[in-house]
């Protein structure tokens, strides 16, 4: 385990932390409308690779596809337009819908709290406005509010049963509660006309949480070739999301081509460059891995690449640099509120790994998993058992857990560790070395704590 | 009596304007069914035919890409094709067909667009420029003011509000679409080149694939799948031509109207006026499109051509809400006329925001 030293938080970056923190769910988002939003590129005199010199470090600045106008100057027309007629309730909800879309872009919670409320002011000029209740689903899931997601994305379906942009994010939020049947049936419902990326992308996602991995790979890399098909569509987000499916299936040459693919077309794609560093870190490349999550940091500081910077600097034999990265994933987690609920798991799990086992972590991922009873939910119970000591209870919760079928490389590494602590050897070597060998699919430090499990046997 | 009445008037509304409209609902026959959705550069918004400033001449319009520049490209389709089909009085074949098509844009954002009539060119030029047409005429295609006009916000609603406040649309309207741009080919012709009567639509293209047509303001979002029950009606009803309208769908058009509240006569007079789906073009009785208002005698250019300032909404909710029996429940969304005025020469649309 690493050890934790304290020092004194980077005022600046936690700053920003507070206010520009991401969804955990970075990416689903775009899929929230009926269709992807449109793609940004970025501009002809910003060539390079991320991080060269001249790039524009916010994604909402670059001018919009085929001359559409940057976020930044989309959200300025809407505003005025709001400003000139108070009442105009479309207005205000493209303006929110606009902000989301920054949001999205930047990882910035406080942008996505001030388009709900504006969603919820839309909504009280008129309160059956579709596109307001689809809004307000979007938003709810953007911030992790799944149960209110639902409610406003079936008042959507109410409303209009053919408003598929709702029934997405009903899908989609279903599936994060893991109601997998209910997701199913629900993507199942899509119209013909419907179908295509936005669509297969989902199936796709639904395919990696069940365990098909080998279909989900394949429906990503349809969902990426229709995208590139249509030129409204959202080509950065597929191949992100290729590239993340791919990862996580363990195929690390197709998901490097799809981050890069990515990063061509936008080379801010926060995902992507986290996914990338990823990657690298899994091939062996810790400084390419470090400058991406750098760079990632720096457009937004969620606390999984924080967590992951420090990992990779202390792996490096850079503790103090480590250090610091932890305090500003530990300043976050004090602030509490939207970040906190938001980012829920991924702190819980960087306190386990990284702090110590508590009965009140325990009671706080048990909280997280009634809220949020899915594969990770019960996995993030069991790992706190696990290093609390209390084995046979972990693995119950580990084979919660596994019976989602998912063959996510965390989970399948904890409950490898969790088996051989609970005297299951065969299983645990099985579950433990099925995690060492999804490459890219695990994290430096989880693997380095199970390769040291499993090497014993 | 009268408050159901303004809810059928209000269902007809909403699908003037929302349709099946995934994100922003837009204008006449914006964004109406689930194809042309993500393809905005191919959406048909509007489609005018009105006396040219020089009356020998006659101008055609076909208005695309909804809030060119916000939601929608401000460059047109470069895989895709416009078109727009002229068929003889009487018949509803098109036989002659103008088809503009682009090239991706240069440095300085113009495109190249070639114009063709039935398969030969007859201009070639760029975006943003007048450009000459063999055998008589000029062509504009590129950036201009949305000359469309519409409270939309107010008319949404009354729709939600399941048809029981229409304070939305009795108060002082607000133009929905005023500051906004769409993206436009304006053909002007010699009378001699339409002849004394035609029919006029529009279609797009991707590759041979038809995504939108129209002919007469809002007729898909009117009529077709106004209670929501099968959005692929739509496309069905995009991709029927004008020639199979009237055995495809006046059945559609007459139970819509009476429910309404038009008598089974009234509705079967509208619509035998409305299909098939096509602007008559009368070269001789064409109003003009200049100013803001809109000019001239209504009796001669009702159903005659459609002019810039013409506010077609005022007369769909006159009609549609029962005016022709002498009943309308509403009759005006109090927008009358667009933001800015028209130049009254070409390319007649008023210049980009």
């Amino acid at each position: 385990m690493t050890t934790i030293r304290r020092a004194a938080p980077r005022p600046i970056l936690i700053i920003a932390a507070a206010i520009a923190v991401a969804a955990g769910s970075y990416g689903w988002a775009v899929l929230h409308g009926q269709r992807p939003a449109a793609p940004l590129v970025k501009p002809a005199d910003s060539g390079g690779f991320p991080g060269a010199a001249g790039e524009q470090t916010d994604p909402a600045a670059l001018a919009g596809v085929d001359g559409r106008l940057s976020l930044n100057d989309q959200i300025t027309f809407w505003a005025e337009r709001v400003k000139r007629t108070p009442a105009d309730f479309i207005s205000l909800t493209q303006l929110a819908l606009t902000e989301a879309s920054k949001a999205r872009l930047t990882a910035d919670l406080g942008l996505y709290q001030l388009a709900q409320r504006q969603i919820d002011q839309a909504l009280a000029l008129d309160s059956r406005y579709g596109a307001g209740l689809r809004a307000r689903a979007q938003l709810r899931f953007a911030l992790h509010d799944f149960a209110g997601a639902i409610t406003a994305a079936q008042a959507a379906l109410d409303r209009d049963p053919r408003d598929d942009g709702a029934r997405g994010i009903l899908g989609d939020a279903q599936l994060e509660l893991g109601r997998i049947a209910e997701a199913t049936a629900t993507y199942a419902a899509f119209a013909p006309a419907s179908q295509g990326p936005a669509v297969d992308a989902r199936l796709a996602h639904l395919a990696l949480v069940t365990g098909h991995v080998d279909s989900a790979v394949q429906l990503a890399q349809q969902a990426y070739q229709e995208a590139l098909a249509n030129p409204e569509d959202d080509i950065v987000f597929y191949a992100y999301q290729l590239g993340e499916t791919a990862r996580q299936a363990g195929n690390a040459a197709l998901a490097r081509r799809s981050f890069g693919a990515a990063l061509a077309a936008r080379p801010t794609d926060l995902g992507s460059l986290v996914g990338l560093a990823k990657v690298d870190a899994s091939d062996g490349h810790p400084d390419s891995a470090i400058a991406g999550l750098r760079r990632a940091a720096a457009i937004a500081p969620q606390p999984e690449t924080l967590a992951l910077l420090g990992d990779l600097l202390e792996l490096g034999g850079d503790g103090t640099a480590a250090t610091a990265e932890y305090q500003t994933v530990r300043a976050i987690e004090a602030l509490g509120s939207t970040a906190g609920t938001v980012y829920d798991r991924q702190l819980l799990l960087f306190e386990l790994d990284h702090g110590g086992a508590t009965d009140a972590l325990l009671a706080h991922a048990q909280a997280a998993l009634a809220a949020r009873p899915d594969a990770t939910g019960h996995d993030v119970v069991a790992w706190a058992l696990y290093r609390l000591g209390r084995f046979e209870e972990a693995l119950v919760e580990s084979r919660f857990a596994l019976a989602t079928g998912t063959r996510d490389a965390r989970i399948l590494a904890h409950a490898g560790a969790i088996e051989l602590a609970s005297g299951h050897v065969d299983d645990g070597i099985r579950d433990g070395r099925a995690a060492l060998a999804l490459g890219p699919a695990l994290d430096p430090l989880t693997r380095s704590e199970i390769s040291s499990l499993v090497a014993g046997r | 009596m009268r408050l159901k009445n303004l809810a059928a008037a209000g269902t007809a509304l909403v699908v003037l304007t929302i349709g099946a409209a995934p994100f922003l609902t837009s204008a006449a026959d914006h964004l109406d069914s689930p194809i042309v959705k993500t393809q905005h550069a191919l959406d048909i918004t509007d489609i005018y035919a009105f006396d040219a400033a020089n009356s020998k001449n006659t101008v055609l319009v076909v208005d695309v890409a909804p809030l060119a520049g916000i939601t929608s490209p401000t460059t047109f389709s470069t895989t895709g094709s416009y078109r727009m089909n002229l068929a003889p009085n009487g018949s509803y074949v098109a036989n002659r067909v103008y088809t503009a098509t682009f090239s991706a844009g240069g440095r300085d954002h113009k495109q190249a667009v070639t114009l063709k009539l039935n398969g030969t060119t007859i201009a070639s030029g760029y975006t943003g420029s007048t450009i000459q047409v063999a055998g008589g005429g000029k062509l504009f295609a590129g950036k201009r003011d949305d000359p469309f006009f519409f409270d939309l916000a107010g008319y949404n609603k009354l729709k939600d509000s399941g048809y029981t406040d229409p304070s939305g649309l009795t108060d002082a309207g607000v133009d929905f679409f005023a500051g906004t741009n769409i993206l436009s080919i304006v053909l002007e012709l010699p009378d001699a080149a339409i002849g004394s009567a035609a029919n006029y639509w529009a279609t797009t293209y991707q590759g041979s694939t038809l995504i939108d047509r129209m002919g007469k303001p809002a007729l898909n979002t009117v009529f077709i799948d106004p209670f929501k029950v099968n959005a692929n009606t739509k496309d069905t009803y995009n991709q029927t031509a004008p020639s199979g309208d009237v055995a495809a769908w006046d059945d559609q058009f007459e139970a819509v109207l009476e429910f309404f509240g038009n008598s089974t006569g009234t509705a079967e007079l509208i619509t035998d006026l409305l299909l098939p789906d096509v602007l008559h073009i009368d070269t001789a009785n064409l109003g003009k499109s200049t100013g803001t208002s809109f000019t001239g005698d209504k009796a001669d250019h009702i159903l005659n051509g459609r002019t810039l300032a013409e506010d077609v909404i005022d007369l769909e909710l006159f009609v549609v809400t029962g005016g022709l029996d002498g009943h309308a429940i509403l009759s005006s969304d109090n927008v009358n006329a667009n933001d800015v005025a028209f130049p009254g020469t070409f390319p007649y649309l008023a210049a980009p925001h």
